[in-house]
């Protein structure tokens, strides 16, 4: 099985029922290091 | 609070009641200057891309000498981060010229990848894109691997001194900047960085559902990247803004940009305002065929950059949609005479600043251009602009 590279807002979910009502945007601030992983790498993607 | 401090708040809510369709005290004057910054200081494009003392001090020399409301970004990139990764395409072709942007170099997927990118882009990004993109990121681990650390450094060293510019900008000058990030739209995104724009043309007839499938698993990778600069950058008093650079609309047929650009776009538009986040597209070319789409985005959540249009047309047709500004030519800037430049500017405050919701602006950032006709334009907008 692949290792999954992102942790998106339902496995989040998974992991912490209590945040399950909340806007998804939670999971930006929720780890911000991945989303700023994130960020580098996508706009590696850009030029 | 201070002079400067007031100057501030003063040009923010100049600026954000335009954004609101309001009408503010006079038209409000943005900044969109690229590179040109870089050319105002002395300094070439290059220089500010690896130097960002010298990208920073072209921005205040621009602060402190323009007479502006609000800039729209730091015009610099980061020169760093590409060349520690060995970016095959960020090149210049002289020491005196801009970055270029090569279609050549954007061919890096095939069409038969399609599936495997619509399956999980960020992995496709990251296993496939990337190590085509940069020589250092083809190499073994720990080659790569540290190539890849090296890179992240210089990236996180860029934000902090663009974000410290931004600071900067404030504090001493009372200069506030208009973006808190950018996105690009899926398709323009997979057009223009990985198969070229005349591979894309010929995915549209060739494989478009495949193509299609691609834009629409790209979508969320782009809200999210939205969403995360919008949140790493602190909190204010009003909405972030992210600017969003369109490309390929205007070569479409209108049958093409109702599949595969229009949903994805008011995807994103809807996402955004139900944030309250603004978000400021760059209406490249002539979108005078599609005005009636963008009456359907979400009232007085965007300001539209317009290029090219009849500014009266597009006053009539979207004024209580969205925040209009653009179209001054950049290259009058540059070629023009004062008279003719003040001449072009009168014409453009006459028509759109009637009722307010109307940003004075060029149709696209300014690479370069003439001083002594940017500070007589603006200078002229901002006495001749008051709201009486």
């Amino acid at each position: 099985m692949e290792e999954q590279l992102l942790i998106s807002w339902s496995d989040i979910v998974k992991e912490h029922p209590e945040l399950a009502d909340k806007d998804p945007a939670m999971a930006m601030s929720w780890d911000i290091g991945q989303e700023m992983i994130f960020a580098y790498v996508t706009f590696l993607a850009l030029f | 609070m201070s002079e400067v401090a007031n100057l501030y708040q003063e040009r923010l809510d100049r600026v954000f009641k335009a954004f609101n369709l309001e009408q503010p005290d006079r038209v409000p004057v943005l900044g969109t200057y690229g590179s040109w910054c870089a050319e105002f200081a002395g300094y070439t494009d290059a220089e500010t891309n690896w130097d960002i003392e010298k990208g920073g001090k072209a921005m205040m020399k621009v602060a402190s000498e323009i007479p502006l409301d609000m800039v729209h970004n730091y015009f610099g990139r980061p020169g760093g981060v590409y060349q520690a990764l060995g970016s095959k395409a960020f090149h210049y072709l002289s020491d005196s010229t801009v970055a270029q942007y090569s279609d050549e170099h954007a061919q890096i997927m095939t069409a038969d990848e399609y599936p495997e990118f619509a399956k999980d882009p960020f992995r496709f990004l990251v296993e496939k894109i990337l190590p085509r993109k940069y020589a250092e990121l083809a190499k073994p681990s720990p080659i790569k691997d540290l190539a890849f650390a090296k890179g992240a450094m210089k990236f996180g060293m860029f934000g902090a001194q663009s974000g410290g510019i931004v600071g900067a900008l404030a504090t001493q000058y009372g200069m506030p900047m208009l973006f808190d990030g950018v996105i690009l739209h899926p398709m323009d995104w997979i057009a223009d960085f990985f198969r070229g724009i005349k591979n894309a043309f010929m995915d549209i007839r060739r494989c478009p559902n495949d193509f299609l499938a691609a834009i629409e698993a790209f979508t969320p990778l782009i809200i999210r990247l939205g969403m995360g600069q919008a949140l790493m950058t602190p909190p204010r008093q009003y909405p972030k803004v992210l600017e969003l650079p369109i490309h390929l609309p205007t070569m479409l047929k209108t049958s093409d940009f109702d599949k595969f650009f229009w949903p994805a776009f008011k995807t994103i538009m809807e996402f955004f305002a139900s944030q309250n986040i603004n978000v400021v597209p760059i209406y490249e070319g002539d979108w005078s065929r599609y005005y009636d789409h963008l009456q359907e985005l979400p009232a007085k959540k965007s300001m539209g950059w317009f290029e090219y249009g009849d500014p009266k047309v597009i006053k009539e047709k979207l004024k209580d949609i969205m925040c209009i500004s653009g179209l001054y030519p950049a290259t009058l800037l540059q070629f023009g005479t004062k008279e003719e430049c003040i001449a072009k500017a009168k014409e453009l405050v006459d028509i759109l600043a009637p009722g307010g919701g109307y940003v004075f602006g060029t149709d696209k950032e300014l690479i370069t251009g003439k001083a002594e006709n940017i500070i007589a334009v603006n200078k002229f907008v901002m006495e001749y602009g008051v709201y009486k």
